[in-house]
């Protein structure tokens, strides 16, 4: 186990340097002239030029700087806007309005992914189970730049259900909707994969043993078939936690939430390149954090996986 | 379960020679047919045909595929010349869908974006798929160092969420300010250099495991050449599976062009784009809602389209999810 430890944190190591290798380079590389950026419409002077290249370091090799923007990362420095507020500030008042609605999100995937899943699978070839299977499909192939202006136009304009926008202070209520129209991306995967494992694991010996041993059908379901099928639902709740991201930008635009999504769809609209790259390295960090949890708590729940 | 086995049950019983005759005989020629065992995409065909989704989704498929080659004869309207006196103009009989804030043809404009969503969405796949192929089957066919390689790059670009690294790269194409067909060619480029990794995992897998199948040694034996052997032995059982991944994955390039498109940093407004004209009718949704619910019928139907007929081939295919 702590060789597999090791192992995998080296590994998030070197994807962590590639992605913002990947990242940074780009953004290098990005067509423009961020002196003239700067100063917008008004002219720039030599003077000023080289003055203003010296403190952003533009004049140092690109390795140099790829250095700089990486320790900066490490010590939590995501740099300034182009109208020079520290994206470090913009990310402190949105993560937690983007984590209210990732929990909404993720609350709605298990209560209606997970529990969908679970009564298919035991009920296998029911009614209710291939209208889940049709329904999760239409709700797949569904992309989220549909399903939030729609949403938004039935429940918030033509049946005044929920309020049309958030405000700058988001309460619960608000950001309910805009959170199910983000969970409901993966209800659709979530249920699938728990209906796939469901059905397995009720096939498998450790059911039969149990039942043959006498024990009651509900504590068969909810303590050998359960856990085990949730260790695909986890890795796969990891995995989802990128798309759920992507999926935030989309939502939060539309529904006009303050979080992380929104300040990315409004740097890209404001052409703020500095903010774009800011927050997108923070998600990529996100995101592969969130995989290395997953990975190891596949071994807490699975008892059979144990890494060299 | 209790379908499986029937299905399993029926399929023995076809498999079974038909009894005593001579199965050349004149007057039955199905005997032969019924006596030769089927092989898995035959079955897999039989097991398809039935199913009325798969019709549906392939009739949509090839009603959008000739919506974006002819788009004329669905509509003869223009979508670039607008005029402000239409503006928010109720449906009529010259645009069936009413026009827009700027007095485009609604119905014109969602025809005429038809074709580069599939441009993008079929360029991409058919990148991703070569990619993912030519890398998927070298890996697993030759391992060693070029498989942990080809591993570790998966593992980086499994790193990067698709539409944020699209983000990333499509603001610095947009910032430099290319044409309307520089965009499309980063798009496909992008979207295809993401998108490749899960057919390609596929790919590796399936060859590792037929690898070491008798019939490959057998061919090795018989002096058959790696290209020879990876071409014809190895790749005709990995195709499957990596259909249904590049049919699904067609759907989520379309789904992320017009995402790409909707945040303002894909196609640019002289071009059609069911994402621009979402991102563009959402402001004015109060006032009029079709701008806003034809396209996002379009994409709606196409992604799905696209969707629905990787799931029906993957069923066809595993038995287990029958």
């Amino acid at each position: 186990m702590f060789r597999y430890l090791v192992r995998r944190f080296l590994q998030m190591i070197m994807v962590f340097i590639a992605t913002t290798f990947i990242v940074y380079s780009l953004m290098y590389w990005t067509g423009g002239d961020p002196i003239q950026a700067l100063a917008g419409e008004k002219p720039v002077s030599d003077l000023q030029r080289a003055q203003l290249t010296r403190i952003y370091g533009l004049d140092q090799p690109f390795y140099e700087r790829y250095w700089n923007y990486l320790t900066d990362l490490l010590h939590l420095d995501f740099g300034t806007t182009l109208t020079g507020r520290p994206i470090k500030d913009i990310l402190v008042d949105a993560w937690p309005i983007t984590m209210q609605l990732a929990l909404i999100a993720i609350v709605v995937t298990i209560v209606f992914g997970v529990t969908a899943g679970v009564i298919a699978g035991i009920r296998r070839g029911s009614i209710f189970d291939n209208a889940t299977l049709v329904l999760t499909l239409l709700v797949i192939g569904i992309p989220s730049v549909v399903l939030a202006p729609l949403s938004q136009y039935l429940f918030t304009i033509q049946w005044k259900i929920f309020p049309t926008t958030a405000s700058g202070n988001p309460t619960w209520y608000e950001l309910l909707l805009p959170g199910i129209v983000l969970g409901s991306l993966s209800v659709a995967t979530a249920m699938r994969l728990t209906r796939a494992s469901v059905s397995e694991n009720l096939r498998a010996d450790f059911v039969r043993t149990a039942r043959s041993k006498g024990m009651p059908g509900r504590r068969v379901i909810g303590i050998h078939v359960l856990r085990n099928s949730l260790i695909p639902i986890v890795t796969f709740l990891g995995v989802e936690l990128g798309s759920l991201m992507a999926g935030a930008i989309v939502t939060e635009s539309v529904f006009n939430v303050p979080g992380v999504g929104f300040q990315l769809a409004r740097g890209l609209k404001t052409e703020d390149t500095p903010l774009v790259i800011g927050i997108v390295s923070v998600l990529v960090i996100v995101f592969l954090v969130a995989n290395l949890i997953v990975d190891l708590l596949y071994a807490v729940l699975d008892p059979r996986i144990r890494y060299e | 379960m209790s379908d499986f086995e029937s299905v399993a049950a029926t399929e023995l019983h076809t498999a079974t020679p038909g009894p005593a005759g001579a199965p050349n005989a004149p007057g039955q020629p199905h005997t032969l047919e019924v006596s030769k065992p089927r092989s898995a995409s035959a079955d897999a065909w039989r097991e398809l045909r039935r199913r009325p989704l798969f019709w549906v989704a392939l009739v949509i498929v090839a009603l959008v595929l000739l919506i974006a080659a002819f788009p004329s004869l669905f509509t003869s309207a223009d979508p670039t010349s607008c005029s402000l006196s239409n503006r928010m103009g109720a449906p009529s009989g010259a645009a069936i869908f009413g026009y827009d804030v700027q007095g485009c043809d609604v119905f014109a404009k969602s025809i005429y974006g038809t074709k580069n969503s599939l441009l993008v969405g079929t360029g991409a796949a058919l990148l991703a798929g070569i990619l993912g192929m030519l890398l998927g089957v070298t890996a697993g066919y030759f391992g060693s160092w070029w498989d942990v390689t080809v591993s570790r790059i998966i593992d980086i670009v499994l790193g990067l969420p698709l539409l944020l690294a699209g983000i990333v790269f499509m603001k610095r194409v947009t910032n430099a300010g290319g044409g309307q067909t520089a965009i499309l060619i980063a798009l496909i480029s992008i979207l295809g250099l993401l998108g490749w990794t899960t057919a390609a995992r596929v790919i590796r897998s399936s060859v590792i495991t037929a690898k070491q199948q008798d019939y490959v040694h057998a061919a090795k034996m018989l002096g058959a050449g790696s290209g020879r052997i990876m071409w014809r032995h190895i790749l005709p059982n990995s195709l499957a599976p990596f259909i249904v991944i590049i049919t699904m994955a067609l759907g989520s390039f379309i789904a992320a062009e017009a995402t790409l498109s909707f945040l303002g940093i894909g196609l640019r407004p002289p071009a059609q784009s069911w994402g621009i004209d979402i991102s563009t009718a959402r402001a004015y949704m109060r006032e009029n809602a079709l701008p806003l619910i034809v396209p996002s019928t379009f994409l709606a139907l196409t992604v799905l389209a696209f969707v629905i007929l990787g799931d029906t081939i993957r069923e066809a295919f595993d038995p287990k999810l029958r």
